[in-house]
């Protein structure tokens, strides 16, 4: 699939899953997503709750990340603040 | 508990004899286990609902920023907007300052690496609203292999007392242990793992 072929949602939870794997806090996600859904299994989860999930856990991961020099992708969908991923 | 403070610092034996509980012993045993790496565990997971995170440091007399509320916890169950996202301060300034203050020691210990286990009477420290608990908070400090660190809170809600109940100490005779190696803050308290319907993490 080309990057066109996602939502903007489902790119937004790609993103959060690769830099939680890179910057080795999984745990994070795996935390979150047992706190909302009963289960650490994202793949089972639907779209909508896949965007509920990266709302939940962005601040987490992203606010640990930057700090370790992860410089946000604006991605095709425009610029991200990074200020808005700071807790 | 001493006359100067609501805190009251507990040995870490009551943790690893399983006086603390079995989600406290938990815990510390996987963090000994790990060294302090944070690895993921489906276990761990399953305990999460009753963590806090918070990031590695504060000023001094004051709590850290937290990152992560599990769903049950004591802050999730009496701060329950506190982590809104648009919550318009931060989540630990629903603390009032006291309270803050009085719990503050705990985390720089375990900043430094070492794990933390307290007991709390909160009286009113906690503000309008939310009740007078004794409170168990096992700290400890885990860090990913890439240097990500976090602390981890523990708080096992003991027993809630009724205010009226403050200068009435018979009505909680019943709670007692008569082992006579439990803590005396302990006296007055139910144990943490008889709190819960089993089990359930």
């Amino acid at each position: 699939m080309s990057v066109q072929e996602f939502t903007k949602e489902q790119l937004e939870f790609l993103e959060l899953f690769e830099i939680a794997a890179r910057y080795d806090c999984l745990y994070l996600l795996d935390f979150h997503c047992f706190n909302m859904f009963n289960h650490d299994q994202t793949s089972l989860l639907t779209d909508t709750e896949r965007a509920e999930l990266a709302v939940e856990a962005r601040g987490d991961i992203f606010a640990e990340a930057i700090q370790r020099g992860f410089q946000p992708n604006p991605g095709p969908f425009g610029q991200i603040d990074e200020q808005e991923y700071l807790c | 508990m001493s006359k100067n403070t609501f805190v009251e610092p507990l040995p870490l034996s009551n943790v690893e004899n399983g006086m603390a509980g079995e989600r406290a012993q938990f815990l510390l045993n996987t963090w000994k286990e790990n060294r302090g790496v944070m690895i993921r565990d489906s276990r761990m997971t399953k305990l999460s609902p009753w963590l806090l995170l918070t990031l590695p440091s504060a000023n001094p007399g004051d709590v850290p920023t937290i990152t992560f509320a599990g769903k049950e916890t004591t802050f999730r169950r009496f701060f329950p907007h506190a982590l809104d996202p648009d919550a318009q301060k931060p989540a630990t300034s629903f603390l009032p300052q006291v309270y803050r203050k009085g719990v503050a020691d705990g985390y720089q210990t375990v900043f430094k690496g070492d794990p933390w286990l307290d007991i709390q009477r909160t009286g009113n420290r906690l503000g309008a609203g939310v009740p007078d608990m004794t409170l168990q908070r096992l700290l400890v400090r885990f860090e990913t292999r890439s240097g990500i660190v976090r602390i981890f809170c523990l708080m096992e809600l003991l027993e809630i007392h009724e205010r009226r109940d403050l200068s009435d100490r018979t009505r909680h005779q019943r709670y007692c242990r008569q082992k006579s190696d439990w803590h005396p803050a302990y006296q007055a308290t139910a144990r943490p793992s008889a709190m819960h319907d089993g089990n359930i993490w």
